[in-house]
């Protein structure tokens, strides 16, 4: 706004000629005004108060004289921005002083002799005005700033708060209510408190600030470390005594904020943040005050966090009923609290409940089960679930039953909640996973938890979409690690449950983890048998061709070897020495003929008296030669035994060489098992193509004469 | 006769007079030509023959100022020399010969004015 330029002078002298003469000094500078008594002077200041640079006064004059223009002028506050002269005969001393003590620039005598000094005087006095006015003006402007500015920070203030309250309620995992009804409670409690207790002087504008305040209370919690905070279970004396220091904290964090403590809010903010856990019996943290010690405030801002405590879903705790929560508020079993205070909240308990905590003023409720059964506060069950008290104290004990059952069943279950990504399990779950059981945010937690591996997880996530509601059940095999490290295979059990409408929203899953460990272990075992002879420990038929197949299958192609050994006059040796003694021989072929072979070989028997050797990577014909002459040569010489003539004759064959698969390289094998039997036995042959023209029986493929002792 | 020439055996010094005018001789002239049509010498005969010694003291010092800001020295000198005498109380006889020295002063004055050039 631009300041008014001053650019009039104020000439008031009953003299005609007076005024005339002072109108010739300053005509040329400035526009003139003129007025014959104090009263016309003043009408004049009145319109143009901003236009005046100066005035020029006489004392005596009819109706108001100057004195009278003076202290009208001081009580205006004009003194500061517009300089006055006094123009008078009087030379006294006396009056020059008074003219001064009633707040004239300068007094000038009359008559003038000097009418250049006179101008000289008046316009020094103008610009030092001037130039203060101008400085007023900045100074005003940037008070105006200031202001400004301070009211922004304010402002901005106010949002840190709100920001600040809402993290903490995230990170708590509360719902966003809680700072919304500490600060709806603490109002009405107070409005209540303002119309029955006039004394205590509680203005609307107090009570608002306090309100807003209000939602400061438990910022300090963003220092509590989360494992306390989100703790299900009951605290360590520890744990608590570090909870306890949130009002602390929150303190520290107001004092931090810039330029706050400045704030009339910030003295309502601090109380409550440090007190609303204070006792009126003194037994409170963080300072033990008592009584009215303890901000009435933040008595308050306690009273209204308490019942909101026992009223709403926590991590720890399920939610009371209304009526509940308020006997054990009146019953001092949830602290203790003024009065006068507890009787006012029994007085308005039923409306503030009503207000803040349905969805619905029509005395019904919305059922908010705890959070095995819960779904989200914005989610709205299909036609009103709305039920009267009595259900609701109902479907209570249904769900305590429920937990009851589930618990003595001695099993994990869980639920999940699909739209609050939230789990709950029975106990066991904790004992075998040492995990929380009630898991927020868990979609999250189990890929990061560890207990099951990604792959299975994927593979169960994109199981799980393809249920429905006629196809909701769900069973799958998977290996968890459990507390301790050990992986463990539970068998995955559970329903899709679905609402809606026509039931096609899936809010979540029950279901059943068992522990099939022993079963898969068993099944291993059988499975282990399945593969090897009974009699000899080696591995039979049906893991050969099973090995074989696996080599034949793999892509990379490795070549390998096949002996067939068959065991010569093995017949006499039952005749002679019995069937233990054939027994016995067996054992010690499949104990001693390992020892000649590596680790990667295979030796199984096939038949009564028969053992074939697989032969990893082994293709040359020179090598296996070799080896073949080295197994006739065990056979033959080294097995100690006092039986007659025991040997055995060895057919060979190569992959890919002599065949492609199993049943190809049987045949072969067949044939030259049969060639090495027909030269003389005890030795081995070559498969060699020649070889398909000799007629030969094949004893391998079909049935054997020898007896197959089992 | 020329203003200042006329004026002379009544103004002391023209130069400061002119000077308190800024040089505006015409300015100076007009209000030359108002003074006899001023009451306050009548006035002051008036009161002090009513023995309004307030007034009296009001009127004298009023004619002072105009007499004194038209460089009517000796004239503004009486007129002051009343003024002082009625603030100190004096009256009647004590007055009179004060009062007297006024009217003379007066006098002079009206007759230098009218040999002005109009």
């Amino acid at each position: 706004m631009q300041a008014p330029c001053r650019d009039t002078l104020l000439i008031v002298d009953d003299s005609e000629l007076n005024r005339a003469i002072l109108r010739e000094i300053f005509y040329r500078e400035y526009r003139i005004e003129e007025a014959e008594n104090g009263r016309l002077a003043l009408e004049v200041v009145a319109r143009q108060k901003d236009r005046l640079a100066a005035l020029l006064l006489d004392l005596v004059m009819p109706e108001l004289d100057g004195f009278g223009v003076l202290e009208e002028l001081a009580r205006q506050g004009l003194l500061e921005s517009i300089p006055v002269f006094l123009i008078t005969a009087e030379t006294s001393a006396d009056i020059a002083l008074q003219g001064y003590e009633n707040g004239v620039m300068d007094v000038i005598s009359k008559p003038i002799t000097d009418p250049s000094i006179v101008r000289k005087r008046v316009g020094n006095a103008v610009e030092l005005f001037r130039g203060r006015n101008q400085l007023a003006q900045l100074v005003e402007e940037q008070v105006q700033t200031i202001k400004a500015q301070s009211e922004k920070l304010r402002t901005t203030n106010a949002s840190i708060i709100d920001m600040l309250s809402s993290v903490i309620e995230f990170r708590s995992g509360e719902s966003g209510q809680h700072v919304r009804r500490i600060r709806q409670a603490t109002r009405m409690l107070l409005q209540l408190l303002a119309t029955e207790y006039p004394a205590y002087r509680l203005g609307a504008e107090e009570i608002e600030m306090v309100a807003s305040a209000a939602a400061m209370h438990d910022i300090g919690k963003i220092l509590i470390p989360d494992y306390i905070l989100n703790k299900p279970g009951r605290l360590t004396a520890e744990e608590f005594e570090e909870m306890k220091n949130h009002t602390v904290y929150g303190c520290d964090i107001l004092e931090s904020i810039p330029f706050f403590q400045e704030q009339e809010l910030f003295r309502y903010c601090y109380d409550i943040c440090r007190h609303h856990h204070e006792r009126w019996d003194g037994l409170g943290y963080p300072d033990g005050l008592a009584g009215s010690d303890i901000p009435l405030w933040a008595q308050v801002v306690s009273l209204a966090d308490v019942y909101d405590a026992l009223v709403s879903q926590r991590v720890y705790k399920k939610p009371y009923p209304h009526p509940v929560a308020v006997e054990m508020i009146r019953s001092g079993e949830c602290g203790v609290f003024n009065p006068l205070l507890l009787g006012l909240f029994l007085r308005c308990a039923d409306e503030l409940y009503q207000a803040l905590y349905l969805q619905d003023g029509e005395g019904k409720t919305h059922y908010t089960p705890p959070i095995g059964l819960r779904r989200s506060a914005s989610y709205h069950p299909p036609e009103a679930q709305q039920l009267s008290d009595r259900t609701l104290a109902l479907l209570e004990r249904e769900r305590q039953k429920y937990h009851w059952l589930s618990e003595m069943s001695g099993e994990i279950l869980f639920d999940y909640d699909r739209q609050n990504d939230s789990v709950e399990f029975t106990e066991k779950y904790q004992e075998v996973f040492g995990d929380s059981l009630r898991i927020l945010h868990a979609s999250d937690h189990i890929h990061r938890a560890g207990q099951i591996f990604p792959e299975d997880l994927r593979r169960i996530e994109r199981e799980l979409q393809a249920l429905t509601p006629e196809n909701a059940l769900y069973r799958t095999e998977v290996q968890l690690t459990v507390l301790g490290g050990q992986r463990v295979w539970f068998e995955l059990y559970m329903r899709s449950l679905w609402e809606g409408e026509n039931d096609r929203l899936c809010t979540g899953y029950m279901g059943k983890l068992s522990s099939i460990d022993e079963f898969k272990r068993e099944s291993a075992r059988w499975r282990q048998q399945a593969m090897h002879d009974y009699l000899t420990g080696l591995y039979n038929r049906q893991a050969l061709e099973t090995r074989v197949n696996a080599a034949v299958c793999d892509p990379a192609r490795q070549p390998f070897s096949l002996l067939f050994v068959d065991l010569d006059n093995f017949k006499a040796v039952n005749d002679t020495g019995g069937h233990l003694a054939g027994d016995r021989l067996l054992r010690e072929i499949a104990a001693k003929l390992p020892q000649k072979l590596r680790a990667t070989d295979m030796v199984a028997r096939v038949g009564g008296d028969e053992f074939a050797v697989f032969l990893e990577g082994m293709e040359r014909k020179g090598l296996l030669a070799k080896k073949a002459g080295e197994i006739c040569r065990f056979f033959g010489e080294e097995l100690g035994h006092p039986s007659p003539g025991i040997s055995a004759s060895v057919g060979c064959v190569r992959y890919p060489a002599d065949g492609k698969d199993y049943k190809a390289l049987l045949q072969r094998a067949d044939r030259a098992l049969y060639t090495a039997k027909s030269r003389g036995k005890n030795q081995f042959a070559l498969y060699a193509g020649e070889m398909e023209g000799e007629p030969y029986r094949p004893p391998l493929l079909f049935s054997t004469e020898n007896e197959l002792p089992l | 006769m020329e203003l200042m020439e006329a004026l002379r055996p009544v103004v002391a010094d023209g130069e400061q007079t002119l000077r308190r005018f800024m040089g505006n001789r015409a300015l100076y002239q007009k209000f030359v030509h108002k003074f006899p049509q001023d009451e306050n010498m009548s006035l002051l005969e008036e009161a002090v023959a009513a023995g309004d010694w307030a007034g009296a003291e009001r009127f004298a010092h009023t004619l002072k100022g105009v007499a004194a800001n038209l460089g009517f020295s000796e004239l503004a000198q009486a007129a002051s020399d009343v003024v002082a005498a009625l603030r100190r109380g004096e009256e009647g006889a004590a007055l009179s010969p004060l009062l007297e020295g006024v009217r003379d002063r007066h006098r002079d004055v009206l007759s230098a004015v009218a040999r002005c050039d109009p």
